[in-house]
């Protein structure tokens, strides 16, 4: 050794920062995030989760309408537009509007009162709400003076029911999210306890739930979906509606993390060290947890990740189809609900908006999952 | 190998088997039974139903007896053919979904079809020629097919053809044709018309099929073999073809059987979006409605389709594969 | 030199291309190979020998490219650089296979699994067959041909197997590569190698994965159709016994150049090059001394990315010049006639290590090593065995042994064999059926036999990483009691955990890649009651210093480290709770030669500190002779043989021992001979055969042998055989 020298003075105690470079120390999550960190489309898809959850946090500061407020004088706006200048000053503002056709295209086209400015201002007061629940609150982060917002904007247009489409899509982003991370969270827990269960008992048990898991995974999940969503009574609240949606998703989601769960188990459990721990005398629990566990946590983050697109997908076509989530809840999928009919679609095409986010998020999702997976293990 | 097809065949059974209680379970689920649907449904139309009637319908259907004994009957029926009346439609159920049923195969046929003919390739393209920028359009093209919904697609691809070209592409027979009996040119008709749902359906599938193909294909061109067969003095076009395709191919044979549930599930929603007389509509109606008998059975054939269909693929998969045809 | 060199390869460069920075795999290499001659290619991890292999027949994977030098190959029509030619040339495609044949190192990853066996070798048949006649006729009557003599490919194909001692090779056509055990499978290649009738055959560790007696039967193989063929052979290796008896000439590559070269005979008797000077010196089977400390060469192997300056071997190299050899790059130097080598020493180190006189250049090394205990053994050992006498009893054990540490009797293990249906196994393997021996405290006692002898299960069951179906392991615990550890409850058994401790095989396997090297090393503590942060850090401290590595290292992680280095950190953690019995699982098989060494010596060496006993389970008859004390041979699940190394390894009564002995290649050209190994009658069979489980592949069996199970008798003190005619038998000796 060159540096032998410092091995005889240097106590072990004192790391000293010229001998123990970086990626010696470093640890699994360290080195996770390193990998992680050159994936760039990963890196892109994280961003935008992020963005997404910013979103859905303060939903009610970045909307500026409630979202179920209706107003028959307003249907079938278009995205409307925003004068920036007022002449040579810098002063957004914005018409009051009246929905219209053209006459000879049929064209939707917003006929703008010229006559009256309505100021557009950023941190504006508008409807009353409580700022992630707890503090109460009237400022948005866009808004007019004035008039209310409501009544005065429609920067992506506004429904059959003259409801403003951007308030929608900022609170039916909130329920999209959320309902998916509860659906994925119901099926962590369950795949990772059934697929932990398989995996460390093995025999019976494991064969029972690995035939489980392949007869759930035979099933045609939609129609089954269908089903059990259309069971559920009319009369039951939101809330509770949106519970029975959650447990329905999530369903399906536990057979691929359970299978990924046994599978990691499996594979770690045959690894030397694990026998290692055991031969020093380590008790089951302290095996599996603290040798064990870690090594998989990374693998279940990251299928974790990748099934989330697929409980928002679920969300969106059974609120889609009528049976899921109802009004007066706004998500991703109840708003699509109106562009159904292709005709009205044809007239009023920023009814498709809400396909924006789902497909972004899902992009996001899966690339975050992929990089994850990727990046999860250090030695393939 | 005779073993295993028994195996598979008996595990097919039992899975059928759970299918038809989750069914079951699916009839039971919405409060009250079909004797009181069925009366609110006739007091709907303005006729006044009797507590007799009631009970003589609760009778008639096994309504009073335990839930094990409806089941039963229930499955003894089905298996004879009966799947029960259509309260909504009021006719038989098997005769409203029995032509249904032909094109929610044909249609999905189609749709894995469809898969195979471009994921096939396009695979093999990516992980030969990785890196290259035909590889990162067909992998980013991937990506974006495999983020889009079926019904997200279905519904882009309608407003696109509506407002560009002014064309309606739902259906899939053209008006003349709905009604007419089958022939040559309604068949033809028709395969015109399974285009879009094909695309539409196949889309996700061959999005993850290809990049199950290019992963696959990958692990195995760096296999040890292929140097041996390169030693040898193939010519890379043939070497290809012959060893890594051929065995990258296993895991595409057994695609069908997780692809199978994916599409038909998938084709219900999209039939609805593009008015397909499929199943779909019909199912989607008749969840509605509560007309739960003819739910169930939709339910529960498109399961029995899913069996078949994965059983075919295992079937198909030991065929290709001599490692399972000899492990017995 | 005589005949033209059939393959000239003159300073090729392959470089890996990636973002964190080129490797030059292969940097300047240069060699000839002549008709009827073998150039064995040498060297450890990492040095470019398989990368040379794959330049010469351009199949070099990406991010890989050629980026200098020639390749010239004679052909019937002149010299041709196959490194110029373009990728996609039919030259190229010609050459392959039809000049050139590759022969791999894992057999059964080298046939397509899902194509038969003959389906793939007549592919190689037809290829050549179709080229050679494409030549002569035009090409649509060589089709013709072609599709006409298929009846011929399979003759031809039938003939090659033959050729390479596959018995049944009709048969054999049809089946799967999987259906094949590794040594028919290396033959099929082999086969396929030559179906072209090349002239050089390229044979990359074609035996490193087949098990010592069938690496002697390929070997013999290899030579057999060298002799007939006139091939000139090309044979990559670590294994520096294989170059000694194949190699006519030799070239010691080190990190992508070859460090010296010349004829067998005078590398391995007189070698200038330092590093191939190390390298010999580090291989225990050339010390006849048993147990003596081996010559090391320091530190690891660099990584690629971290190449030295100047000369690349100066770092680890005993006599590096400072500010010679770490900065100018050192010039190919004759020596005389065809040796070569890359050093500026103008005088070389004497080196006077010969395999018969054992004697060394470096003998001040050795001697400050003053814990080196060295037993002395006789060297020789009579030809006839009458003796099977103890070998003479060392000074340092008095005469009656006290109580062993650990009794092993009757054990037996049992696998289900085949996919478990409903709880009931297909078969069952006995994996270990009815051993019994006897670890004396302070001892090395080795569990030798080839892969599936049960050597492995057997010590897992000494762990109680196993539990056995029956048997007893008598344990004399610290506390004085004798615990029976094949049936101890859990609970009891975790209080004696820290009196046997395991090293493993695999280093990166068996240290746990999310905890630091303090809370690897520090585990056993922490379970076992040391509940203070500061004493486990002075314990691991101190172990770390004892395994040779700086404290400092505690911090890390155990990426950060090579094999080697793993290795040591293992062993400590093995030592952390005080053991006082370590069973090595094959320790040393996973390094590099020149690691290997040093890891031997330390284990000798923490064994005379520390007083440690070893059960020591190895396939590698050389590292058993140098480390073990006494012992036991196993085969299919029962010891064959028992007794003191030096004598079982002297003058072996199994025929089986004997067998396995003489299939060691000797790191000695002049020794060289053939292996004649005896072949197995039949296949082996899935039912046990009643009489004795070697009968099948035993050249001396009788039909008593065949009726009569054996039973492991008492031959002489100390030696136990499992044979009807241990007496009475005239084995070979090595």
């Amino acid at each position: 050794m060159p540096d032998s020298a410092v091995m005889a003075d240097s106590p072990a105690t004192a790391d000293s920062p010229a001998t123990t470079d970086r990626i010696s120390v470093a640890g699994q999550r360290q080195l996770i995030w390193w990998r992680f960190r050159r994936h760039r489309l990963a890196m892109a898809g994280a961003i935008v989760i992020g963005l997404f959850y910013v979103l859905a946090l303060g939903a009610d500061f970045f909307a500026y309408a409630p979202p179920n407020h209706t107003d028959g004088g307003r249907t079938y706006i278009s995205p409307q537009r925003i004068h920036l200048l007022d002449g040579a000053a810098l002063s957004p503002h914005v018409y009051p509007l009246r929905p219209g056709r053209d006459p000879e295209t049929f064209e939707p086209t917003n006929v703008e009162d010229r006559s009256r400015k309505i100021p557009v201002r950023l941190f504006a007061h508008g409807y009353e709400y409580k700022l992630l629940g707890v503090l109460p609150t009237d400022i948005h982060l866009i808004g007019t003076t004035g008039t209310p917002a409501a009544g005065a904007l429609a920067l992506l247009g506004t429904d059959e029911e003259g409801r403003d489409v951007y308030s929608r899509l900022v609170l039916a982003t909130r329920t999209s999210l959320a309902i998916g991370l509860a659906g994925v969270t119901v099926s962590v827990l369950l795949g990772a306890l059934l697929g932990g269960i398989s995996g460390y008992y093995g025999g019976f048990i494991d064969s029972i739930i690995q035939r489980t898991i392949e007869i759930v995974r035979s099933v045609p999940t939609i129609p089954l979906w269908m089903g059990l969503a259309a069971a559920l009574p009319r009369d039951w609240s939101v809330t509770r509606t949106y519970l029975a949606i959650t447990v329905i998703i999530s369903l399906i989601g536990w057979t691929e993390l359970a299978r990924v769960v046994r599978g990691r188990f499996l594979q770690v459990r045959g690894e030397d060290f694990v026998l290692a721990a055991e031969l020093v005398g380590c008790r089951p629990r302290r095996v599996i947890f603290s040798h064990m566990m870690p090594l998989f946590t990374s693998h279940i983050i990251a299928a974790t990740t990748l099934a989330l697109p697929l409980m928002i997908v679920a969300e969106t076509s059974l609120s889609f189809l009528g049976l899921g989530l109802r009004p007066p809840a706004v998500s991703w999928g109840v708003m699509l609900q109106q562009a159904q009919n292709i005709q009205s679609v044809a007239l009023s095409p920023w009814m498709l908006l809400p396909v924006v986010p789902v497909v972004a998020a899902i992009l996001a999702f899966n690339f975050v999952g992929d990089g994850l997976r990727d990046a999860a293990d250090p030695y393939s | 190998m005779l073993s295993y097809v028994a195996r598979r065949l008996l595990f097919g059974v039992f899975t059928m088997w759970a299918i038809s209680v989750l069914t079951f379970v699916i009839i039971q689920l919405p409060p009250g039974d079909f004797a009181t649907t069925y009366l609110s449904r006739i007091a709907d139309s303005g006729v006044a139903g009797s507590a007799e009637s009631v009970a003589r319908l609760r009778a008639e259907f096994g309504l009073d007896q335990p839930l094990y004994v409806q089941y039963f009957r229930w499955i003894g029926q089905v298996l004879r053919g009966n799947f029960g009346m259509s309260f909504d439609l009021n006719k038989p159920v098997a005769d409203v979904i029995g032509g249904q049923l032909l094109l929610t195969v044909v249609v999905s046929v189609a749709a894995i079809v469809f898969t195979w003919m471009v994921a096939l390739p396009l695979g093999v393209y990516s992980a030969v020629r990785r890196y290259t920028p035909g590889d990162y359009l067909f992998t980013f093209a991937g990506f974006i097919g495999l983020a889009i919904p079926h019904f997200l697609f279905a519904l882009a691809l309608m407003y696109f053809a509506f407002s560009w070209f002014g064309l309606s592409v739902g259906g899939l027979y053209s008006p003349g044709f709905e009604t007419a009996p089958m022939s040559l040119a309604k068949s033809l008709d028709l395969l015109k018309h399974l285009v879009i749902p094909a695309i539409v359906l196949g889309t996700a599938g061959t999005a993850d099929l290809m990049r199950i193909m290019r992963a696959n294909l990958l692990d195995e061109l760096s296999k040890p073999y292929v140097v041996t067969a390169r030693a040898k003095g193939l010519t890379e076009r043939r070497l290809v073809a012959k060893y890594p395709v051929r065995v990258a191919l296993n895991p595409f044979a057994s695609s069908v059987g997780f692809l199978f549930p994916q599409v038909v599930s998938g084709g219900i929603i999209v039939a609805v979006v593009l008015g397909l007389p499929t199943v779909g509509p019909t199912l989607l109606s008749a969840l509605q409605n509560q007309d739960m008998f003819l739910a169930g059975a939709i339910v529960l054939m498109v399961g029995v389709l899913t069996v078949i269909g994965t059983l075919v693929s295992d079937l198909v998969l030991m065929w290709l594969d001599p490692r399972i045809r000899h492990a017995g | 030199m005589g005949a033209e060199p059939l393959l000239s390869v003159r300073d090729l460069k392959t470089y890996f291309f990636a973002d964190e920075g080129t490797t030059r795999a292969v940097d300047g290499v240069s060699f000839d190979v002549r008709p009827g001659r073998t150039l064995g290619i040498v060297g450890e991890t990492g040095c470019g020998k398989s990368v040379t292999a794959r330049s010469i027949l351009r199949i070099v994977d990406r991010p890989g490219r050629i980026v200098g030098g020639q390749i010239l190959l004679r052909r019937d029509d002149g010299v041709v650089d196959l490194a110029a030619l373009p990728a996609k040339s039919a030259t190229l495609r010609e050459v392959r296979g039809g000049e050139i044949g590759l022969v791999f190192q894992e057999p059964m990853t080298s046939f397509s699994p899902v194509h038969t066996v003959g389906d793939q070798l007549m592919e190689a048949v037809r290829l050549h067959a179709a080229k050679k006649t494409a030549k002569k006729t035009d090409r649509k009557t060589a089709r013709k041909t072609d599709k006409r003599d298929n009846a011929a490919v399979r003759a031809r194909a039938v003939e090659l197997l033959d050729m390479v001692g596959v018995p049944r090779p009709e048969e054999r056509l049809a089946a799967y590569p999987w259906q094949l055990s590794g040594g028919l499978l290396q033959r099929a290649m082999i086969a396929m190698a030559l179906a072209g009738d090349p002239r050089l055959l390229i044979a990359d560790e074609p035996t490193t994965a087949l098990d010592v007696i069938t690496q002697a039967q390929i070997l013999d193989l290899i030579r057999d159709l060298q002799e007939h063929n006139d091939l000139g052979i090309i044979l990559i290796t670590h294994d520096l016994g294989v170059v000694a008896q194949m190699a006519d000439d030799v070239a010691v590559m080190y990190l992508g150049r070859v460090a010296e070269q010349g004829r067998a005979e005078t590398i391995f008797s007189a070698p200038r090059h330092p590093y191939t000077q190390a390298l010999l010196e580090s291989i225990p089977s050339v010390h006849h001394e048993a147990r003596m400390k081996l010559p090391t060469i320091t530190g690891g192997i660099p990584h690629p990315f971290d190449r030295p300056a100047g000369c690349a071997f100066h770092t680890r190299c005993r006599h590096t010049v400072p500010g010679v050899c770490n900065e100018k790059e050192p010039d190919r130097r004759v020596l005389a006639g065809d040796h070569e080598s890359r050093c500026h020493l103008e005088q070389p180190p004497v080196f006077t290590l010969t395999p018969t006189g054992y004697g060394t250049g470096n003998g001040e090394r050795l001697a400050d090593n003053g814990s080196a205990r060295v037993t002395v053994v006789e060297p020789t050992a009579p030809a006839l065995l009458e003796v099977a006498e103890p070998a003479p009893e060392p000074a340092a054990e008095p005469a009656p042994e006290p109580e062993p540490l650990l009794r092993v009797r009757h054990l037996v293990k049992h696998y289900a064999l085949g996919e478990r249906r409903f709880g009931r196994p297909r078969g069952t393997l006995r994996a270990v059926d009815d051993v019994g021996f006897d670890l004396r405290e302070g001892e090395t006692l080795a569990l030798v036999g080839e892969s599936g002898s049960g050597k492995t299960t057997a010590s897992r069951c000494i762990l109680r990483a196993v539990t056995p179906e029956s048997g007893d392991i008598f344990f004399r615990a610290r506390s004085g009691d004798v615990v029976n550890l094949a049936t101890v409850r859990r609970k009891d058994l975790r209080a004696l955990r820290p009196e046997i401790q395991m090293v493993f095989q695999d280093p990166y396997s068996s240290l746990n890649p999310r905890m630091t090297v303090l809370d690897i090393i520090g585990e056993p503590l922490l379970v076992n009651g040391v509940r203070s942060r500061q004493q486990r850090v002075d314990r691991v401290e101190e172990l770390l210093g004892l395994v040779g590595l700086r404290p400092e290292y505690m911090r890390r992680f155990p990426h950060a480290f090579s094999g080697g280095q793993r290795q040591r950190i293992g062993i400590a953690r093995a030592l952390a709770s005080g053991p006082r019995v370590v069973v090595a699982d094959e320790p040393v098989s996973a390094l590099d030669v020149s690691v290997q060494a040093q890891t031997l010596n330390l284990l000798m060496d923490l064994q005379e500190r520390l007083g440690l006993t070893y059960l020591f389970v190895s396939h590698d008859l050389s590292v058993v002779r140098h480390i073990a004390e006494r012992i036991c041979v196993m085969y299919a699940g029962q010891l064959v043989e028992s007794g003191p190394a030096a004598s079982v390894l002297a003058a072996p009564r199994h025929p089986y021992t004997a067998t396995l002995l003489a299939a060691v290649p000797k790191p000695d050209p002049r020794a060289r001979a053939r292996f004649d190994i005896p072949r197995a009658k039949g296949p082996e069979q899935t039912p046990r055969p009643p009489g004795c489980q070697f009968e099948r592949r035993c050249p001396h069996a009788t039909t008593r042998c065949a009726a009569e199970a054996p039973a492991l008798r008492l031959i002489s003190p100390g030696r136990e055989v499992r044979c009807h005619h241990a007496e009475d038998l005239v084995l070979p000796v090595p």
